[in-house]
């Protein structure tokens, strides 16, 4: 049986109740963004005759197709009446994207009680209200309220998105954007009338351009719901999951020293671990965990870390956070190390770090990684692109020494104009990871080794 | 003696929400915890007192149970180490005046006897029903860095043993079962067993809402819950 929320993602028509083309409604962005939309579109407002080269209808009444799936953009107020003739329409699945519900204080919270109670009786299924919706790379569907021109979309990728916050929601997608980490799906379900976390971890593990779920929760709608679903998520897939709102008392009366120390955090931290997540603590280590489990196909199945570096500071850093990370950085073994000498010049420092020092070539650093990496569990690589010596043909050069080992690597260029972000955007296109600095290279690293410990280990130690 | 559901309804029906501390050891001791040797007597009555240090051999550990005193140590209600019935009779004498400056409304029905346990490592282990997540056990370090380290790691129930192991892994507390500058490393088996049993509590007991074993004291072998407290559901 196929998921409710593929009806959601894959609808052949869509109804927009509230389109416009006034710049500062909700929508006139949505309807612009459904332009990229390979199914029917059909605005509906009593006000247009025609929006954006579409027939506008005056009610959701007067569309001539049967509707999959309705976008609401109405004002609050409104919405409870269009979800009856959107029933007599015989529409079954809707977006509801206006806010001013529960989140809004004491009437809106009617409101939603209202529509929560119609939803169930008419046997409709509801993403929202208060929500962004459902962008989907695959058929172009894009329900969120926010220009193209002002946040950018991400290509086509392997990474979904659930999140809780519709800010959270673009913002990352931007920050996906800019890095060149491609997007599969984006849901953001707002005040989970219907439709909740565990729903949406339910349908990306079954959804084959999912490969990797980046999660931004605040609370979920209910935790055993969620654990059940997070677990069968990473039996099959990575995910990373940001729980924000940490610091919120618990209940106000808790006589115990175990209920005061738990608050809410420590049971959502519990849900994270148990359910074999890898947590992130904030916006940048969610970002950078994505992209590491979204982006290297081969898992780190130990704690040895290689660094090889062509800037000696650099290395120095990355070692420091490899320590509190977790890794150990066992010295290059003696006869890779009689290899490396014959190989290179006296100058080059062959402990671990291996460092090629500012006149490492190219070629040096795939040399490196072929006789050094084996014996390894992951490698960070770090390439000063101001080195005369190093060419933007590194960037392959590292990525085939990385496929060869089937040992995941992270690379750290820090980021600059021009010169340096092609490379980096070549590195990511070959399956390389890449990082602005060396401490969140070995970040991204200690989150992929986390995703992978979490699949072998039971069986290791039983 | 009473059985363990007469203890948890008796204390509903007199409209407290804690056990007393001998009821909540008794729980304790049901499902396996090891809990220090104690003996209860009425207030007033000096010479089944002193019958039951006997009993338990100095040195002992006194303190005062009366259900309008939910912190037993604030409230001056315990004191430790007492060698003899001379510093028995001032302690006793000590914890009325406490309790009648602090709480001078607060009405002492037992005084708890326990022998003194031998010092070790401290930890706590508890539990909670939680709303959202059900029923949840936590573990970290125990005794007077409870609040201070805030060295604690929560895990929801049903826990494997592997998942247990864990949830000791993550925690500063952990450090104490791996061998470190040449000391023998502590026992774990004894603390997975306790995080088990306080497991079987709160499965089995659903109108238990908390519990704290605080401190356990840790040993070379096994382990030992110091105090326990265990809160019903209102």
């Amino acid at each position: 049986m196929p998921s409710i929320l593929d009806g959601f993602f894959y609808p052949r028509t869509v109804a927009l109740i509230g389109a416009t083309d006034k710049p500062t409604k909700p929508g006139t962005a949505i309807l612009e963004n459904l332009a990229h939309f390979n199914g029917a579109v059909y605005p509906v407002n009593p006000k247009h005759g025609t929006l954006l080269g579409h027939r506008c209808y005056a009610s959701i009444a007067e569309v001539p197709e049967e509707i999959e799936l309705a976008i609401v953009a109405l004002p609050a107020p409104l919405v409870e009446y269009e979800v009856d003739a959107l029933r007599a329409k015989g529409v079954r699945r809707l977006i509801i994207i206006s806010s001013g519900f529960s989140e809004a204080g004491e009437a809106g919270g009617q409101m939603q009680k209202r529509i929560a109670g119609k939803i169930k009786e008419y046997g409709m299924r509801l993403i929202g209200p208060n929500a962004l919706g459902v962008y989907n790379t695959d058929n172009g569907l894009d329900s969120f309220f926010v220009s193209r021109e002002r946040v950018s979309r991400p290509a086509a990728g392997r990474l979904s998105i659930i999140s809780q916050s519709g800010a959270i929601t673009v913002i990352l997608m931007e920050a996906l954007a800019r890095d060149g980490i491609g997007l599969a799906k984006a849901v953001n379900y707002g005040n989970r009338l219907d439709i909740d976390d565990a729903d949406c971890l339910d349908y990306f593990a079954d959804d084959p351009q999912t490969g990797a779920v980046a999660m931004y929760i605040e609370s979920v709608a209910d935790g055993k719901k969620f654990l059940q679903a997070a677990k069968n998520f990473t039996a099959r897939k990575p995910l990373v999951v940001w729980k924000a709102g940490k610091f919120e008392s618990g209940a106000a009366a808790v006589a115990s020293h175990t209920a005061t120390l738990a608050g809410r955090y420590g049971l959502y931290q519990a849900a994270i671990r148990q359910s074999g997540a890898v947590e992130a603590y904030g916006f940048d280590h969610m970002v950078d965990a994505a992209k590491a489990v979204a982006v290297m196909n081969y898992p780190c199945l130990g704690s040895r870390l290689l660094i090889v570096t062509n800037g000696g500071g650099m290395a120095v850093a990355a070692a420091d956070q490899a320590g509190m990370e977790g890794f150990t950085m066992p010295p290059v073994p003696e006869d890779v190390r009689q290899k490396l000498r014959q190989a290179f010049p006296p100058y080059f420092v062959l402990n671990n770090p291996i460092d090629i020092t500012g006149s490492g070539k190219d070629e040096d650093y795939r040399t490196a990684l072929k006789e050094a990496l084996p014996h390894y569990d992951a490698a960070i690589v770090i390439v000063l692109m101001g080195a005369t010596t190093v060419t933007e043909s590194v960037t392959e050069l590292i990525a085939r020494a990385c496929h060869e080992a089937k040992k995941p690597v992270a690379c750290c260029i820090l980021q600059g104009l021009g010169y340096t972000r092609e490379a980096m955007s070549v590195l990511l296109k070959l399956g390389i990871p890449v990082y602005p600095s060396p401490e969140r290279a070995v970040r991204a690293l200690a989150a992929l080794s986390k995703v992978a410990c979490r699949g072998t280990h039971e069986e290791a130690r039983s | 003696m009473k059985t363990l559901d007469g203890i948890i309804h008796a204390t509903l029906k007199e409209g407290r929400k804690a056990l007393f501390e001998h009821e909540a050891k008794e729980l304790a001791r049901s499902v396996g915890i090891i809990v220090p040797k104690f003996e209860v007597v009425a207030p007033n009555d000096e010479e089944a007192l002193l019958s039951a240090a006997d009993k338990l051999g100095y040195p002992i550990a006194v303190k005062a149970l009366s259900p309008d005193i939910l912190h037993k140590t604030e409230a001056g209600a315990v004191m430790l180490d007492i060698k003899n019935k001379i510093e028995l009779a001032s302690a006793v004498k000590q914890i009325t005046n406490n309790i009648s400056h602090r709480l001078p409304n607060a009405m002492v029905l037992h005084l708890l006897l326990e022998k003194m346990m031998p010092p070790g490592p401290e930890l706590l282990i508890g539990g909670l029903r939680d709303e959202q997540f059900g029923p949840a056990i936590a573990f970290g370090l125990g005794g007077i860095w409870t609040e201070t380290l805030k060295d604690a790691v929560f895990g929801i129930l049903p826990l494997s043993r592997n998942e247990m192991i864990d949830m000791i892994d993550e925690t500063r507390a952990g450090l104490f079962f791996k061998a470190f500058r040449g000391a023998q490393p502590l026992d774990r088996e004894p603390v997975l067993s306790v995080m088990q049993a306080i497991s079987r509590l709160l499965t089995e007991y659903q109108e238990i809402r908390e519990i704290d074993l605080n401190p356990v004291r840790v040993y070379a072998r096994g382990a030992a819950a110091l105090d326990v407290r265990i809160l019903l559901k209102a």
